[in-house]
C-alpha cells in the first residue's frame, strides 16, 4: 500500500487548469460582457484542433472556461523563462514553441496530445494581432490536422481588444487590469480537412478558407446592432 | 549501408525534402551532398513537415536542436544513417 502511494502522482495540471479556468469564468467572464455562440461544438467535436484570432493577450484565458478537458495549448518560449510563470503556463497546458524556422519538436508533442484524445487551441497569427482585425495565418496546425485526421474548429473573437489597456504586449502589472468591454466569442462549425499529398496549393487554399470564414464572421459581428 | 541492413540514400533525401517543399523531386535533381539546406528555400512549415516525414518514412525523430546543427544534405544524410545504425544495434541487444 505504502509502495502504491508513493507512485501516485499529484496531476497538479489538471488541478492548476480547473482553478484558471474556474476563476476565469469568476472574474473575466464577470467583469467583460463576452457572448458565446456555438459552444457546444467544442463538446460534440472533440479532439479538434480550435483555431482563433487573437485581438488581445487575454484571448487564452476567454476560451479556456469553454473547455471541459484542458486543451493543449502553444505559447512562445520567451514567456516561460521566469520559473514561476513557466511553471504555471505549463501547467495550464501551454508547451513552448521557438521563434523562428525551426519549431517542431512543439509540434511533435501536440500531435502526440491530439492522438490521444486531447484537443488543442492554437492562435495561428503566431502573436496578438498587429495590424488588420485578422492577421495572415501560419499553416502549421493545417499538417497537424492532416496527420491527425482531427477537424478544425474556426473561432472568431471580436472585441477582446478594448478589454486590456495594452492588449498586444501588456508587461507591468496594471496592463492586465481588464476593464469593462463587449467581447463576442463564434464558435464555427467544423471544418475537415484532408490533404493525403501534402500538396502545397492545398494547403494554402484551406488556409485561406478557414482564415476567410474567421474574417467573415468578424466582419458581420461588427456590423450586427449592439456590437 | 548501417549495421541495422538499411541505409538513407540522397534520392530518398530528395524525395523526402522534395515533399517537404511541395514540388517535384525533379526540381531537386542538383542536390548533393554538399548542397545547403538554406539554399533551398525551405520555409519553416517546409522544415516542419520534413521533420515529420523523416519520422514516417525513417522512423527518425529530428529534434529541432540537432536540425540546427545539420546546415547540408550530408549532415542530414550522415545523422539519419547514424540514428538508423544506432536504432539497429539497440535492437540487436
Amino acid at each position: 500500500l505504502d509502495s502504491a502511494r508513493r507512485s501516485v502522482r499529484l496531476d497538479t495540471g489538471g488541478i492548476v487548469f480547473g482553478l484558471t479556468r474556474r476563476l476565469a469564468r469568476a472574474t473575466l467572464w464577470s467583469i467583460l460582457d463576452i457572448r458565446v455562440d456555438g459552444a457546444d461544438r467544442l463538446q460534440t467535436c472533440a479532439p479538434a484542433i480550435v483555431v482563433a484570432n487573437h485581438p488581445c493577450a487575454l484571448d487564452g484565458l476567454l476560451l479556456l472556461p469553454l473547455f471541459r478537458r484542458q486543451p493543449i495549448m502553444l505559447g512562445l518560449e520567451r514567456h516561460f523563462r521566469q520559473p514561476l510563470a513557466g511553471w504555471y503556463l505549463r501547467q495550464v497546458g501551454l508547451l513552448p514553441v521557438r521563434e523562428g524556422a525551426l519549431r517542431s519538436d512543439s509540434m511533435f508533442a501536440v500531435e502526440r496530445g491530439l492522438r490521444a484524445g486531447r484537443s488543442a487551441l492554437i492562435f495561428p497569427e503566431g502573436q496578438v494581432s498587429r495590424g488588420s482585425p485578422v492577421d495572415a495565418f501560419r499553416g502549421g496546425f493545417l499538417v497537424l490536422a492532416y496527420r491527425t485526421g482531427v477537424p478544425v474548429i474556426p473561432v472568431t473573437i471580436v472585441g477582446s481588444e478594448h478589454a486590456l489597456a495594452e492588449p498586444r504586449t501588456p508587461t507591468a502589472p496594471h496592463h492586465f487590469v481588464p476593464r469593462r468591454a463587449r467581447v463576442d466569442i463564434h464558435v464555427l462549425s467544423p471544418v475537415e480537412c484532408t490533404n493525403p499529398t501534402g500538396d502545397r496549393a492545398v494547403m494554402t487554399r484551406d488556409l485561406i478558407r478557414i482564415r476567410e470564414r474567421i474574417v467573415s464572421r468578424h466582419t458581420a459581428s461588427g456590423k450586427m446592432p449592439g456590437a | 549501408m548501417t549495421s541495422s541492413g538499411r541505409s538513407i540514400s540522397l534520392q530518398d533525401l530528395q524525395s523526402s525534402l522534395a515533399r517537404a517543399a511541395g514540388v517535384p523531386p525533379s526540381r531537386l535533381d542538383g542536390l548533393d551532398r554538399r548542397t545547403r539546406l538554406d539554399s533551398l528555400g525551405l520555409d519553416s512549415l517546409a522544415y516542419l513537415q520534413l521533420q515529420f516525414d523523416l519520422l514516417d518514412h525513417f522512423g527518425v525523430h529530428v529534434s529541432d536542436e540537432a536540425a540546427r546543427q545539420m546546415p547540408t544534405v550530408g549532415d542530414v544524410l550522415d545523422y539519419l544513417n547514424a540514428r538508423l545504425d544506432h536504432a539497429g544495434g539497440e535492437s540487436k541487444v
